[in-house]
């Protein structure tokens, strides 16, 4: 029987990739799929909070919200992305190091 | 339509001011093509002070919660309130006279300020986790865009995409310690979110999850003030950013970060350490005394790293 736990898992396992992919990719928009994961991570932990643990549906909608949150963020992302590669020609996060910071 | 809600409304004027002021210079923007630059201008600083004129009676009205406790209006909300339209009003003065922005296209500007106005607004006073991030959200996607407003530049391009990548980072995770917290609790209220903690009924006593769950919050806030692990973005912005927008974002969005921290720690997590002891794992960790220690290390450093840099705007940093 799938309960709890293994939805925690899933979403857990997801968190830590998506994680990783921030970390060791190059190519900002690998980074922008590796944030995606996290969103969705939180999604799967509300959905299945909501609906084993809390007797609402506080969760879902909330996840519901995440979703669109996530499409704005993206939007706004991959728009910068490609106003940098009409400038640099690349995606490639090595290239973005005139601001050493 | 749901009388209370209407009622709730009359306390809520400052930001339904500003959501027709944004309205407004959108549409002024895209109908008036000879006079946009100075009627979207007009528009956006009538809009601000009229906000500040309708929040400074607030003042003294009283602790309420709005829109079935979404949202809170206390004193401290109020007085956030009344200092982010404040710095946003200097902000706007300051937007023509900028080399770096009057050479590109205004009107946007001064929409995306007022959004950004709106959404710390809301930031400051949000008492639910779902309300908290969305503002969150809707502050921290303008201020993006605001930072690469120089669109053919490469500097604020790249300032952009830093600040993108970290800030949708440090939202995500601050996000999944939400989702936790809200597992934990069973709700996304925060007084509810202090009395389950402080029975702890409603979790099972599972103490390594509430402290992963605050910790990944924390994250999230400490991005936003540019607190010191999550501080390594602050040069970059506000180097590459155009100037007026250096001015605003080292201090409103931090302004507004700071209330919601306050409000966070204060009125979701206080209680904490009269409960049982199975929570003697997270009290023990004592929120204050870790709080002060970062922010000691955040002054000290930011002093420190300040003597090395040649770039003022690096230095404010």
């Amino acid at each position: 029987m799938i309960g709890l736990n293994h939805y925690l898992f899933v979403s857990a396992a997801l968190f830590s990739l998506g994680v990783m992919g921030v970390l060791t990719r190059k190519n900002a928009v690998n980074v922008l799929m590796g944030i995606e994961l996290i969103l969705n991570s939180a999604n799967i932990n509300l959905v299945a909070f909501s609906r084993y643990s809390v007797a609402s549906l506080d969760g879902q909608i909330f996840a519901v919200f995440v979703i669109i949150i996530a499409a704005a963020e993206a939007a706004v992302a991959l728009a910068i992305v490609l106003s940098m590669y009409r400038i640099v020609k690349s995606v490639n996060l090595d290239q973005a190091d005139t601001l050493k910071g | 339509m749901n009388p209370e809600i209407l009622q709730d409304l009359e306390s809520f004027v400052p930001e339904i001011v500003l959501t027709v002021a944004l309205l407004l210079v959108v549409l002024a923007d895209i109908s008036l093509p000879k006079l946009r630059t100075r009627v979207t201008f007009l528009v956006t600083a009538v809009g601000l002070l009229a906000a500040l004129c309708f929040t400074v009676p607030l003042f003294g009205a009283g602790e309420k919660a709005l829109f079935y406790n979404m949202v809170a209006l206390d004193r401290m909300a109020v007085f956030f309130k009344g200092f982010l339209i404040l710095a946003s009003f200097l902000v706007l003065l300051a937007a023509p006279g900028s080399k770096e922005l009057s050479s590109t296209h205004l009107g946007e500007f001064y929409a995306l300020l007022l959004g950004v106005t709106l959404g710390m607004l809301l930031l400051a006073s949000s008492v639910d986790m779902l309300m908290l991030y969305l503002s969150l959200e809707m502050v921290s996607l303008t201020s993006y865009i605001m930072v690469g407003y120089l669109r053919h530049d490469r500097q604020s391009n790249e300032a952009s995409l830093k600040y993108i990548l970290f800030g949708a980072v440090s939202t995500g995770s601050m996000l999944y310690g939400i989702t936790l917290l809200f597992g934990l609790t069973g709700s996304t209220k925060m007084p509810a979110i202090r009395e389950a903690l402080a029975s702890g009924g409603a979790s099972g006593g599972n103490g390594m999850a509430l402290l992963v769950a605050t910790a990944l919050i924390l994250a999230g806030f400490g991005f936003k003030t540019a607190a010191v692990p999550f501080h390594f973005w602050c040069p970059d912005v506000y180097t590459g950013a155009p100037t007026p927008v250096t001015a605003f974002l080292s201090v409103a969005p931090k302004a507004a970060g700071f209330a919601t921290l306050i409000r966070f720690f204060f009125s979701g997590m206080s209680d904490t350490t009269t409960s049982a002891s199975q929570w003697s794992a997270f009290s023990a960790m004592n929120w204050t005394s870790l709080l002060i220690l970062i922010s000691i290390i955040t002054m000290t450093l930011g002093n420190i790293a300040a003597l090395r840099q040649d770039n003022l705007k690096r230095l404010l940093a």
